[in-house]
């Protein structure tokens, strides 16, 4: 328990000396975001900029403007929403790419977060990095197919169920089941990333199958350290939603106030994804090193 | 010779007493004794049928409906408008328990004729002969004029399995349109009959049904444990072994529906003397409270907007998830709504259901139009009440859905559902219900009427318009209106409220509205304010006097320019807002493709909005309705962050794959 706390420390503080690279992962979000928000903006103003019915709508969500734009202006909105697909997988992209620094990075080999380090790290895993996501991605597809056809057992149509809180149950034990073994493709996940990058060999076979090894092993520990993280941003979320349900954004103050609220939840959540890695390098090298002291 | 008179008058004044007592003039009242075998899934029934023969001629013959035949083969009417592979019918039908059927096993009239062999199947509306849903039967003594004669028959029935509004799942029924049910013999003169005839459509599978008053008394003979619930009161409860006898009554109604489940939790409340009696399933109850009380906030708003209810009784039939196919349906005094053991209270289809399916007692129960004719007369009026009750208790912005950060107001989810189907144009407002043969059915019954009742609301006011809908109660409550019943009333009240302000009756717009697919849609083009210059040019004729930019008149000109984008006209109000903070209401007859206001004076317009009360509910498009001088950089900020926000919340959470 004692070792689990100290990475948990350790994985926070190496977080914390790499707020540049913490930094850059905001920024580029920011970019990206902006790529489609702009475009979004200006077909906008010039579609109903001037119609009063605009403002009419600061102070609820209104269903009839909302409509009413998709109805008449949906053909525009759509060109925009397309082109924010291309945006999505050039900055899913991005992300592995960046992977592999944001990786080197918190393992700690340097003293101090340098950029020069960091691109070179970037460019170094990206491919390995890029089939590992791959991977994992037909994992959660695979995983995802499984729990569909154990949800579906005894059929799904509503004239076969004898009492709706069938559903109801299948959803709370199946779902359960389902979220537990998506954890643990996540945490396989971030320690075969870890791994990929420290053992820095062609194939990553023996990687993925060395993070794996190592989740199995230290389960009840990785398990904790992952549930602390996701209780890190359920409460992330559950503040930042209670805040946002205080005011509408109805002037200019309260848009100013939502964009930074949103803007900070944002900065965290981004934050607590680049825990999970910090953690995971963190536990793989405490292990490491206890294992060392013992030989 | 004169005592044979004297008893002649009193026998023919008795007869013609009966059928004029109570509220409705009860041209057709059935008395049932039946037995559920839940083993077979088959009704075994006697049946009397005390029929009045309202014309001043004699009658031939009869003709009924035989509803469950619509389910007899793949080839009927209902099977083919609707396809065997719908997703509703096509797993039963593949097992082969949705399909049933009717047999009438005996008829005789009241002198002992057995009129069994005088039965023919006849298709008035397709000549399909495969179609067996309307019976035809050539009577031994015709009824005479004025007359009443009572039959006796004696049938039985399948049941199908999830049929769409009826049937038996597991040990769930629901038994609506389930008894062979006289037509409605219309008189020259009502609705559209030139002679008196018979009206008994075929079963389709658009449209509901139509059927004349009378009086019910049925029986149900059903498995002890199994509990009942019915149309009218129950007079009669007789544990007989291992069977239950159930008797219930009502009076006035033009249909009986009944509902069978041994699981069904009975629940009571009341609304001033109506018995509001629920039945539920267990893991249902706790919606209970809701249904309650959106039974009571829509029996108070009728009562007070349109007319009294004059039923002792209302029965909520709130069936399982194996009986989804027959939530959401209208009986006389017995309505089905649908409710989930999950359902969040901000979603608010229980309350809606309710509310929608209650409201027909007066849309097709108490005023019977034809629901297969005229689908717009109880759909569209009942979606249009729908709107007033749930806007008033709900809310006008939450009514529909109030979860999870979204609100969206009945009436507007309903202008919504209209305004972004297919095809809004693909029919007219009067188009009968198996003439939609490509879609349009519900939204333009439901949906359009609604809209235009409310526009006409806002044109001629909403004292008007209650008054309109209390005349039309009053003057055809417990008869059969066609649609121009109900226009000419319109007419009649607009007049008396309005004297010619809309032209000589209201053609105009029902040509548009309910005849008619024109779209509606005015639009602010555009708004200027120019300085004016002092006169230039050749004044006198001879000397040019030079256009001097330095020398303006005092004052300027602005002008708002309007577009009637649409092929609608409607009459509209256009609020003109000045820089100093004033404002001038400006009224427009819609006809012209475009109109101006033109103001000369020191004073700019900054801002002109079409329809500012949004009156008319009809226009397709309100974001064109108004025009600002400035950009409205608020709200489009607001709309950026948003976006802005939702944007970097998708690109964070695609990460989690990475």
């Amino acid at each position: 328990m004692r070792s689990v706390i100290t990475v948990l420390f350790s994985g926070l503080k190496a977080l914390f000396s790499n707020w540049e690279m913490w930094l850059l992962v905001y920024g580029v979000n920011v970019f990206f975001a902006l790529f489609v928000a702009l475009p979004f903006n200006s077909f906008f103003k010039s579609s109903l900029g001037n119609s009063l019915a605009v403002n009419e709508s600061l102070n609820r969500f209104d269903y009839t403007f909302i409509s009413d734009f998709l109805n008449e202006y949906g053909l525009g909105f759509s060109q925009v929403l397309n082109q924010s697909y291309f945006v999505l997988a050039l900055f899913l992209l991005l992300s592995v790419f960046l992977m592999g620094g944001i990786i080197d990075s918190l393992l700690g080999k340097r003293a101090e977060f340098s950029f020069k380090a960091f691109w070179t790290a970037c460019h170094h895993h990206f491919w390995r990095l890029l089939r590992l996501t791959i991977y994992y991605f037909l994992f959660h597809i695979g995983l995802l197919l499984i729990f569909v056809q154990i949800f579906s057992i005894g059929g799904l149509s509503p004239f076969e169920l004898e009492t709706d809180a069938d559903v109801i149950s299948r959803v709370q034990w199946v779902g359960g089941f389902y979220l537990f073994f998506v954890a643990l493709i996540m945490m396989f996940q971030d320690y075969a990333k870890v791994k990929v990058v420290q053992t820095d060999e062609r194939w990553i076979t023996n990687s993925a199958l060395a993070g794996i090894g190592f989740t199995f092993r230290h389960f009840f520990a990785c398990m904790f350290l992952f549930i602390i993280q996701v209780l890190f941003f359920v409460f992330m979320t559950f503040v930042y939603i209670t805040i946002r349900k205080q005011f509408f954004m109805s002037s200019e103050g309260t848009i100013l106030l939502a964009l930074f609220l949103g803007q900070i939840y944002l900065f965290g959540r981004m934050g607590v994804k680049l825990l999970r890695l910090s953690i995971a390098g963190e536990h793989i090298r405490v292990y490491k090193e206890e294992t060392s002291k013992h030989i | 010779m004169l005592r044979y008179i004297v008893l002649l008058i009193l026998s023919s004044s008795f007869f013609m007493s009966f059928g004029q007592s109570g509220l409705s003039p009860k041209i057709a009242s059935y008395d049932i004794n039946l037995v559920l075998d839940v083993d077979q899934k088959k009704v075994f029934a006697d049946q009397k049928l005390i029929w009045r023969n309202p014309s001043d001629k004699e009658v031939s013959d009869l003709q009924f409906h035989i509803y469950y035949n619509a389910f007899k083969n793949s080839e009927s009417t209902f099977m083919k408008d609707r396809g065997v592979f719908d997703g509703l019918l096509s797993e039963a039908l593949e097992e082969g328990t949705g399909w049933a059927r009717t047999d009438i096993l005996e008829m005789f009239d009241e002198a002992g004729n057995d009129l069994t062999e005088n039965m023919t199947y006849i298709q008035p509306d397709d000549d399909n002969e495969k179609d067996q849903t309307v019976l035809r039967v050539k009577l031994e003594n015709p009824v005479q004029a004025g007359a009443i004669d009572t039959f006796q028959l004696k049938w039985v029935s399948k049941i199908p399995k999830t049929m769409p509004r009826t049937g038996y799942n597991k040990e769930y029924y629901f038994m609506v349109q389930w008894f062979p049910k006289v037509g409605v013999y219309e008189l020259a003169g009502s609705r559209y009959a030139e002679e008196d005839q018979w009206n008994c459509h075929q079963y389709h599978s658009s449209g509901e049904y139509y059927s004349d008053f009378g009086d019910y008394k049925v029986s149900m003979d059903v498995p002890a444990d199994y509990i009942v619930g019915a149309s009218g009161v129950l007079k009669d409860k007789q544990e007989k072994g291992a069977r239950t006898i159930w008797t219930y009554e009502v009076e006035d109604v033009i249909d009986f529906a009944w509902t069978t489940s041994p699981h069904y939790s009975v629940m009571k409340d009341k609304w001033e003397d109506v018995e509001i009696k629920l039945l539920t399933y267990p893991n249902h109850e706790h919606c209970a409270p809701r249904f309650f009380q959106s039974m009571k906030n829509v029996l108070a708003y009728m009562d007070e907007h349109v007319g009294a209810y004059p039923y002792p009784t209302i029965t909520i039939v709130d069936p399982p998830i194996h009986g989804l196919f027959t939530g959401g349906m209208e009986y006389p005094t017995l309505i089905s709504s649908l409710s989930f053991c999950f359902f969040p209270k901000g979603v608010r289809t229980p309350e809606i259901l309710v509310t929608h399916e209650f409201i027909h007692q007066y849309f097709m129960q108490m005023i019977a139009t034809h629901e297969v004719e005229e689908p717009w007369m109880d759909e569209g009026f009942t979606t249009y009440f729908e709107s007033r009750v749930m806007n008033k208790y709900y809310g006008e912005y939450n009514s529909t859905i109030d979860f999870a950060g979204i609100q969206i107001g009945n009436a507007e989810f309903n202008r919504i559902e209209f305004l972004s189907s297919d095809n809004p144009k693909i029919a007219a407002g009067n188009t009968k219900s198996w003439e939609y043969k490509h879609g349009g059915y519900g939204t333009i019954a439901y949906n359009k009427t609604a809209m235009w009742l409310k526009t006409l609301e806002g044109i001629v006011g909403i004292e008007a318009m209650d008054d309109i809908m209390k005349s039309y109660f009053e003057k055809w409550k417990f008869q059969h209106p066609c649609g121009e019943d109900f226009t000419a009333v319109v007419d009649d009240v607009v007049r008396k409220r309005h004297g010619d302000k809309f032209g000589e009756n209201m053609d105009w717009f029902f040509d548009q509205v309910l005849y008619g697919t024109v779209e509606c849609d005015y639009a602010v083009k555009s708004i200027s304010n120019s300085k004016q210059a002092q006169p230039a040019g050749f004044l006198d004729g001879e000397t040019v006097v030079a256009l001097d930019v330095e020398k303006l008149k005092p004052g300027q000109a602005s002008k708002v320019i309007l577009h009637r984008l649409g092929e609608m006209i409607l009459p509209i109000e256009v609020l003109v807002n000045f820089e100093n903070g004033t404002a001038k209401m400006e009224y427009w007859d819609g006809k012209a493709r475009s109109k101006e206001f033109v103001y000369e004076g020191e004073q700019k317009i900054i801002s002109a909005i079409i329809d500012p009360e949004k009156k008319i509910d009809m226009d397709t498009n309100y974001l064109n309705n108004s025009m600002a001088l400035e950009p409205q950089a608020t709200g489009i900020r607001k709309y950026f962050v948003n976006f802005l926000l939702a944007a970097q919340e998708a690109l964070q959470s695609i990460t989690a794959l990475i």
